[in-house]
C-alpha cells in the first residue's frame, strides 16, 4: 500500500484527508483509484499544474507509467523547472 | 578550497583541464546566433506596444509593405490561435499579441527587410490603432478589487469556494503542518516583517538572436542562442502550428541565460518571415528590447512571521507569499511556498502563496526562480532571532537545521544533503573565525534549491586513433562540455582532451530537455557515463575477439583491456579502436534516460560590508560562499557558478531594479541606468566547495548552477543591519533607500 499525502488545497477533495493508503501498481492505477474516492481529484491536480509525483523524494516531472513501490510514499506537487 | 566528506579517488574527475571551448572563446572565434550570415539574409525588426494595456483595434501594414527593400510583414493574425487549455497558449500570445496587448513592449508586428533600416523603418510605418485601456503594475494595485483586469476570464484556483468572478489572482497555493497559533502563542520569541523585491533583469549580455531560414519543402533550420534547443523546436512548432520534424535547430553558443534563455521570443517570429519571404530572416534584439520583452523574475511581497523558544528553536511559521508574474500567470508563489523555509524544521507552519499578473514583461525563470526573494524574508528574521536569543547565526542554523529522513516543507522527505555541512565550512573558514574590520557590518544567510533531473542523450563514438567524440543535446551555459569530457575520460581511462565534446543539433542527438534546474552536469552527465559503460563493454567483447578468449575474461581499467587470467598484456583502448573494422565495425554508443534522484542544493554565505553614512553606498568588502556540489566534476566551474549567483544575488541587493513610470513604460532599459555589478565593484568572492556525494549520480554529482543566487539579499541585508542598525525589508538596498532608513533609525534595537 502506497502513502499518498495531499497539501492543504489538495484536502478541499479528500474531505479533508491529509493522507491515505492505496493499492496501486503505478501512478496511472493510483490516480484511477484516488479519482475513484474523492472525484474530480484528477482534474483538480491538472488544473493546479500538480502533475508531478515525489515517490519516496524523487520528483518525477512526467509519473503516469511509473511504478509505486509497496509502502511508498507519494505527493503531488508541480513540476520543477529552474533556471 | 574543497571540503570534501567522501569521496572516491578520481584520475580525471575533480581536476581542473582547460576547457575545450575556451580558446575559441578567448580569441573571439566562438560563433554566436547573431554572427551567422546566410547568402540573401534579410533583417527583421519588431514593433512594440508603447501601451502598458490596450486592445488593438486595427493593424494596417499598406504603407510598410510599399516600402523599400520590405519582404515580409507579420502580425498575431498570421499565427494559429491555440485552444484556451493549450499548454502553450500563453507563450504564443506572448510572442506577439493578439487582441491585446499586455505590456509595454509586447510585440505587435514584425517585418523583414534588406537592410536592418529598412526593416526598423517599416515597422514604424506600420498603423496600428489602440484603445487605451486601464493598467495595473504593482501587486497591491493587482489585487484589490475593481482593478483592471488583464485576463477576462481568469478565475482563481485553489480558493475554496471557486470565485464567480475574474481576478488577477491566477493560483492559490498553501502548504500547512502542525498546529501554527499554538506554535506561535507557546513561543518565546515572535518576529514579524513585510518584505518587498522588485522585478529583475537576469542580465545576460548577449541579447536574443536568431537566424531562421525556411525552404520550399516547408522546412526550416534555425540558429539560435538558447537553453534548450530541443524547447525551442517544440514552441516554435506550437507557435506556427507545425509538426515538429519540419524544424531543425542548430545551437549556437550562448552569452548568458541564467534562466531567461529556457523559453523563446524571435523563432516562430523569424520562420514565418522567411516562410512568407523566401529568404533567410535574423532577428537580433536591442538591449532595450531585452529588458522591455524578456522575461525578468518576479517582483514580490512577502509577509512572514516566526515563532521561537529562547534556546533558538524555530516552532512555527506563517507566510504570505505574492509573486507577480508579469502579463501572463506562472507558478512563481508556489515555488517560494516549497523554499521559504527549506533549509530549516520547522514543525507547525502555514505557507500561503498567490499568482498575480500585471501589466509588465511576462517572467521568465532566473537562477533558482522564486527562491531569493523568500529566503530574504526568511533569513532576515532568523538573523533577528539569532540577536534575540543571543546566539551565533551559525549556532542557531545549525540547531534548526534539517538532515536526510526528515519532511521537507513541501511534503517528501529530505534525501542526503549537504546544509550542515555548509554550514560547519563557513563557520571553520577564516573569513568567519576573523573579527570584521573596524566599521564594518557582517551578515550570514543560507538558501536552498530543488535541482531536477529530466531527459537527456548523449552520443559518444570512438575515432580509429583512441580519440572520442561525445555529442550531447546541452547547450553549454557554464562549462559543461569541459564535465562531459572530464566524466567520459574518467569512464574510459582516457585523456581528457583526447575527447572532443561537441554540442548537437536536434536532428544528431537525441531528446534533451532544456538546460535548467542545474541538470545539465548531473543529467546529461548520467547518459554520458551510461553510453561509455555501453562502450566499455564493447571494448571488452573487441578485445576477447582479439585475444581469443571469453569476454568475462576481460575486464577494463584505467584505458585498458585486462585479461584475468594474465595471459595476455593490457591492451590500450587505441590499439583496440584501431582494429575496430576488423573486429565487428565502429565503436559507438548511445544513452537516453530520464535522469532521477536530482540532489537538492544548498548554500551558505558571509558576507562583510561597510555603508558610507553620507550617501549609503554599500561596498562589499569580502565574501565567502560555501555550496554542497556533491562532487565537483571541474571545480573551476563549479567555483564559477558559485560566484556568479553570488555577484549576481548583489545586484539583486544592492542596486536592480525595473523602474516604471506611471503610464507602464520602463524608464531604466540600458545597463546605464540599470546597474549590474561589474568587476571593479567586487572584491575577489572566496568559494568552498563542500562535497557530500549524491548517490544517485555515479559520481556523485547535485546540480550547483542556481542555489548561488538565494543567500545574498538577506546576508547583505544582515550585514547592513550590522553595520548601521537599520533594518532594510525592501530592496533594492540603493543608495538613497538606505541613506533614508539609516537616518530613520530603521532598527530592530537587535
Amino acid at each position: 500500500m502506497a502513502q499518498v499525502h495531499f497539501s492543504s488545497n489538495q484536502r478541499r477533495l479528500t474531505g479533508g484527508a491529509a493522507e491515505v493508503e492505496v493499492e496501486a501498481e503505478t501512478v496511472r492505477e493510483l490516480l484511477g483509484k484516488l479519482e475513484e474516492m474523492f472525484p474530480g481529484i484528477r482534474a483538480h491536480l491538472d488544473r493546479t499544474s500538480a502533475t508531478a509525483v515525489a515517490i519516496d523524494g524523487d520528483i518525477i516531472p512526467d509519473p503516469i507509467y511509473e511504478p509505486v513501490p509497496p509502502g511508498a510514499e507519494v505527493h503531488f506537487i508541480t513540476p520543477l523547472a529552474g533556471g | 578550497m574543497t571540503i570534501t566528506e567522501q569521496k572516491p579517488s578520481y584520475r580525471y574527475v575533480g581536476t581542473r583541464p582547460v576547457r575545450h571551448d575556451g580558446l575559441d572563446k578567448v580569441v573571439g572565434k566562438a560563433r554566436f546566433a547573431a554572427d551567422l550570415v546566410l547568402p540573401g539574409m534579410l533583417h527583421g525588426h519588431i514593433l512594440r506596444s508603447p501601451h502598458a494595456h490596450a486592445r488593438i483595434l486595427s493593424i494596417d501594414t499598406a504603407r510598410a509593405a510599399a516600402m523599400p527593400g520590405v519582404r515580409a510583414i507579420i502580425s498575431g493574425a498570421d499565427f494559429p490561435d491555440l485552444p484556451a487549455d493549450d499548454p502553450e497558449r500563453n507563450m504564443t500570445r506572448n510572442l506577439m499579441a493578439r487582441d491585446k496587448v499586455m505590456y509595454e513592449g509586447h510585440a505587435v508586428a514584425a517585418v523583414a527587410a534588406t537592410t536592418r533600416r529598412q526593416a526598423k523603418e517599416a515597422a514604424e510605418a506600420i498603423e496600428v490603432t489602440y484603445e487605451v485601456l486601464p493598467h495595473v503594475l504593482e501587486i497591491a494595485d493587482a489585487m484589490e478589487p475593481g482593478a483592471p483586469l488583464l485576463h477576462e476570464d481568469m478565475i482563481t484556483t485553489g480558493v475554496d469556494p471557486e470565485p464567480s468572478e475574474p481576478s488577477n489572482v491566477s493560483n492559490r497555493t498553501c502548504y500547512e503542518r502542525g498546529d501554527v497559533d499554538a506554535a506561535l502563542a507557546a513561543a518565546d520569541i515572535v518576529v514579524e516583517g513585510e518584505f518587498t523585491t522588485k522585478p529583475i533583469h537576469q542580465g545576460y549580455i548577449e541579447p536574443h538572436a536568431c537566424v531562421a531560414d525556411t525552404g520550399q519543402d516547408g522546412k526550416t533550420v534555425i540558429w539560435c542562442s538558447s537553453q534548450g534547443h530541443f524547447r525551442v523546436r517544440s514552441q516554435t512548432a506550437a507557435m506556427l502550428g507545425w509538426d515538429t520534424s519540419r524544424i531543425k535547430v542548430i545551437p549556437a553558443e550562448i552569452g548568458g541565460g541564467f534562466g531567461g534563455k529556457t523559453t523563446i521570443y524571435l523563432e516562430p517570429l523569424a520562420t514565418e518571415l522567411s516562410a512568407r519571404a523566401g529568404r533567410p530572416v535574423k532577428l537580433v534584439m536591442s538591449r532595450d528590447e531585452v529588458f522591455r520583452a524578456t522575461g525578468p523574475t518576479p517582483g514580490s511581497r512577502i509577509r512572514l512571521k516566526l515563532g521561537a523558544t529562547n534556546e533558538g528553536r524555530i516552532t512555527a511559521a506563517v507566510a504570505r507569499l505574492d509573486y507577480e508574474g508579469g502579463a501572463f500567470p506562472g507558478v512563481w508563489a508556489m515555488l517560494g511556498c516549497m523554499c521559504v523555509v527549506s533549509p530549516y524544521n520547522v514543525e507547525n507552519f502555514v505557507l500561503e502563496g498567490f499568482e498575480v499578473v500585471v501589466n509588465k514583461p511576462v517572467n521568465a525563470a532566473y537562477r533558482a526562480p522564486s527562491a531569493p526573494m523568500a529566503a530574504f524574508a526568511t533569513d532576515t528574521l532568523v538573523d533577528e532571532i539569532a540577536q534575540q536569543v543571543g546566539m551565533d547565526p551559525i549556532d542557531l542554523r545549525l540547531l534548526n537545521c534539517p538532515a536526510e529522513g526528515d519532511t521537507a516543507p513541501y511534503g517528501p522527505k529530505w534525501p542526503v544533503i549537504g546544509l550542515r555541512e555548509c554550514l560547519e565550512a563557513i563557520r571553520d573558514s577564516e573569513h568567519y573565525r576573523s573579527k570584521p574590520a573596524a566599521g564594518h557590518g557582517r551578515g550570514l544567510a543560507s538558501g536552498f534549491w530543488f535541482n531536477i533531473g529530466e531527459a537527456s542523450s548523449a552520443t559518444v563514438n570512438l575515432n580509429e586513433n583512441g580519440t572520442a567524440t561525445v555529442v550531447t543535446g546541452s547547450p553549454d551555459i557554464g562549462g559543461s562540455r569541459a564535465s562531459m569530457a572530464l566524466m567520459a575520460a574518467e569512464e574510459l581511462g582516457i585523456d581528457v582532451h583526447a575527447i572532443q565534446p561537441v554540442v548537437g543539433d536536434t536532428e544528431v542527438v537525441g531528446f534533451t530537455d532544456v538546460t535548467e534546474g542545474s541538470r545539465a552536469t548531473f543529467a546529461t552527465g548520467m547518459a554520458v557515463v551510461e553510453a561509455c559503460r555501453d562502450l566499455k563493454g564493447q571494448l571488452r567483447g573487441r578485445a576477447a575477439k582479439m585475444w581469443e578468449c571469453d569476454v568475462d575474461d576481460v575486464e577494463w581499467a584505467d584505458g585498458h583491456a585486462t585479461h584475468s587470467g594474465g595471459e595476455h598484456e593490457p591492451m590500450a583502448l587505441a590499439a583496440i579502436t584501431a582494429e575496430a573494422g576488423r573486429t565487428g565495425g565502429p565503436l559507438g554508443a548511445t544513452a537516453s534516460l530520464n535522469a532521477r534522484g536530482a540532489g537538492p542544493a544548498f548554500s551558505v554565505q558571509v558576507v562583510d560590508v561597510s555603508v558610507d553614512d553620507e550617501t549609503g553606498r554599500v561596498t562589499v568588502e569580502r565574501y565567502t560562499t560555501a555550496q554542497d556540489a556533491g562532487t565537483a566534476i571541474h571545480p573551476d566551474y563549479v567555483e564559477g557558478q558559485m560566484q556568479g549567483g553570488v555577484v549576481q544575488g548583489i545586484g539583486w541587493a544592492l542596486n536592480e531594479e525595473y523602474i516604471h513610470d506611471t503610464d507602464g513604460t520602463m524608464e531604466n532599459p540600458g545597463f546605464l541606468d540599470y546597474r549590474i555589478p561589474v568587476a571593479s565593484d567586487l572584491p575577489m568572492i572566496e568559494t568552498i566547495i563542500v562535497e557530500v556525494p549524491n548517490p544517485n549520480h555515479p559520481y556523485g554529482v547535485r546540480g550547483v548552477g542556481e542555489v548561488g543566487i538565494v543567500p545574498p539579499l538577506p546576508a547583505l541585508a544582515n550585514a547592513i543591519h550590522d553595520a548601521t542598525g537599520a533594518r532594510i525589508r525592501d530592496l533594492p538596498m540603493s543608495p538613497p533607500r538606505v541613506l533614508a532608513a539609516i537616518t530613520a533609525g530603521d532598527g530592530d534595537g537587535g
